[in-house]
């Protein structure tokens, strides 16, 4: 059972970067973006690849965050010429567009097959010391994150962010300039999802491209909006909602054993829906967000 | 600023579809008075503004200010060049308070550079000690000191007017242009407003208004000039203009079209 809470609290310290990173462009700068797991799987199949190489986990973790930032660049390029819906669709494309490369790469990406034995890290400490040696380096991860993502948008730039989300056209119209801001913000989340990648990479110690379908993407939006869209604690309180009813939903099937595992699957999802709806309804503003942020 | 500073407007054209909008209008507005512009709705004043601002693309036609030819500097250059305008509907950062909305509009600053804000500390939090004291010099200015804490959201339409015009002070303007300053402003707010403007002419600012209170604008404005189907018909002090007969009929032609209507 320790080892399930674990468990759960590593998927949840990854979920949490990856809402943080979503909240950071969407919340912060209103970047509506799609395809935050295409982020996600270059970072983990850039850590996979070179830690399988040969090379040491630490030089993987960074490849992986590295390639994700510099792929947001050119998106950010491409995309910030479009208005918010078109940008979206864009995003989401390219997130198709990195997983279907990654099944179609085979010489590099073994594929459908994925990528088996992704190195884990503190194996010397054995089962149960491993475990515990990666919650601590998802939590010190987040905390890092956390730390960082407070700085900015804290900070002058991030009032700027602030105010391009409210009103682009009032920022250009006061002699600002917003693009170079919004490819900071989504090159920084990206950075963030890439992290987040790595981990869960080397934490599952298998990569394979189906782990990237756009639903997790989704699932981010998800945690992001339970939480309080635009506020750091939000982000966090969102990811463990996420987790708690991803997780929780899988134990349903105990108290009604009549129904067969295909079936189970779908209600699992039907409920999440619901679960959603209900929030959405009686705690519109997320378990943090006030009413007078949206 | 030199006294000779004006905004130039050489033969300027604008058609939407098959509407001319902007019909060669050539004016010269002085960045050192406040001048005025009216006519009936639909005379093409706001499109009028947005080709001043860059907001919107001339068909043919020139605009200078201060002697440099605009023509090919976008909104954000020309905002740069110290020409600022407001629009109609105050567009506030929302969710931003009225003290983040005065900072968010200096330029230039430090702390919008990460690197500064990471390695550079000491030089953000010092420029954003002056950007504080600036703020609450506009804040008393414009007396919007009892709501200097409230997000944008929640203050008064007029209130929201007087914040548009205290972001642009934010921002070393050399001249402003006002899309309907007075409109859905009380009158005790408007003339606090008025005042304002008056001051900061006084102090070398020079104002463009668009607005249909023509009452209040003649009292402010020492020139006006008058729009009709997306030409200028008049121009001259406010007496000489509200007296002339083609802007009478131009107004008088609106109401009997909206009487009809």
């Amino acid at each position: 059972m320790l080892g399930y809470l674990v468990a759960l609290l590593i998927l949840g310290g990854i979920y949490a970067l990856l809402t943080i990173s979503l909240d950071l462009q969407y919340g912060h700068t209103g970047l509506v973006n799609f395809g935050l797991v295409g982020f996600f799987a270059v970072g983990a199949y850039g850590s996979a690849l070179v830690a399988l190489a040969g090379y040491p986990i630490a030089v993987g973790f960074a490849v992986g965050i590295c390639s994700a930032a510099l792929l947001a660049l050119p998106i950010g390029g491409l995309a910030l010429r479009l208005r918010d819906d078109y940008f979206a669709i864009v995003t989401l494309g390219f997130s198709e567009v990195v997983r279907l490369v990654i099944v179609n790469e085979e010489w590099l990406t073994k594929g459908g097959l994925g990528l088996p034995g992704v190195p884990r890290p503190f194996a010397q400490l054995g089962v149960g010391g491993a475990e515990a040696a990666y919650l601590a380096l998802v939590v010190a991860c987040n905390v890092i994150v956390v730390l960082v993502i407070r700085r900015v948008v804290g900070s002058p730039f991030g009032r700027l962010l602030q105010a391009i989300r409210d009103n682009e056209t009032t920022v250009v119209s006061l002699g600002k300039s917003p693009p170079g801001a919004k490819v900071r913000a989504l090159v920084i989340g990206a950075a963030i999802a890439g992290l987040a990648g790595a981990l869960y990479a080397h934490y599952i110690t298998f990569v394979v491209p189906d782990q990237f379908l756009p639903i997790v993407t989704f699932y981010v939006w998800m945690a992001m909006i339970l939480g309080g869209v635009g506020r750091l604690s939000g982000s966090l309180a969102g990811a463990a909602v996420l987790v708690l009813l991803l997780e929780g939903t899988r134990f349903v099937r105990d108290l009604v054993p009549s129904v067969l595992a295909v079936e189970m699957a779908s209600i699992r999802l039907i409920l999440i829906g619901l679960l959603l709806i209900v929030f959405v309804i009686y705690r519109p503003y997320g378990v943090f967000g006030s009413p007078s942020r949206q | 600023m030199s006294a000779k500073c004006s905004l130039e407007l050489q033969h300027v054209k604008k058609a939407w579809g098959g509407l001319q909008v902007l019909d060669d209008v050539s004016m010269t507005v002085s960045a050192s008075a406040i001048t005025g512009l009216i006519g009936p709705n639909g005379a093409g004043k706001s499109t009028l503004f947005g080709a001043i601002s860059g907001n919107v693309p001339l068909d043919s036609g020139t605009i200078r200010f201060d002697n440099e030819v605009l023509d090919r500097l976008d909104a954000c250059e020309r905002a740069r060049r110290g020409l600022l305008r407001t629009f109609q509907v105050p567009r506030p950062f929302a969710n931003l308070s009225v003290r983040a909305n005065l900072a968010v509009a200096v330029r230039d600053q430090p702390g919008e550079s990460l690197s500064q804000v990471f390695f550079r500390p000491a030089l953000v939090a010092s420029r954003e000690r002056e950007i504080e004291a600036r703020v609450g010099e506009v804040i008393d200015t414009l007396n919007l000191r009892s709501v200097a804490d409230s997000q944008a959201s929640q203050i008064s339409g007029g209130q929201l007017k007087l914040l548009e015009l205290g972001r642009l002070l934010m921002t070393e303007p050399r001249m402003i242009l006002l899309d309907e300053p007075f409109a859905g402003v009380n009158p005790v707010l408007a003339d606090e407003l008025a005042e304002r403007i008056r001051e900061l002419n006084a102090g070398g600012l020079g104002f463009f208004i668009v607005e249909h209170d023509l009452g209040a604008l003649s009292r402010l404005a020492a020139t006006l000039f008058a729009m009709d189907n997306g030409a200028l018909i008049a121009h001259g002090t406010p007496e000489e203009v509200l007296s002339d007969p083609h802007v009478r009929a131009a107004y008088v032609g609106a109401e009997d079209s909206r009487a009809a209507a």
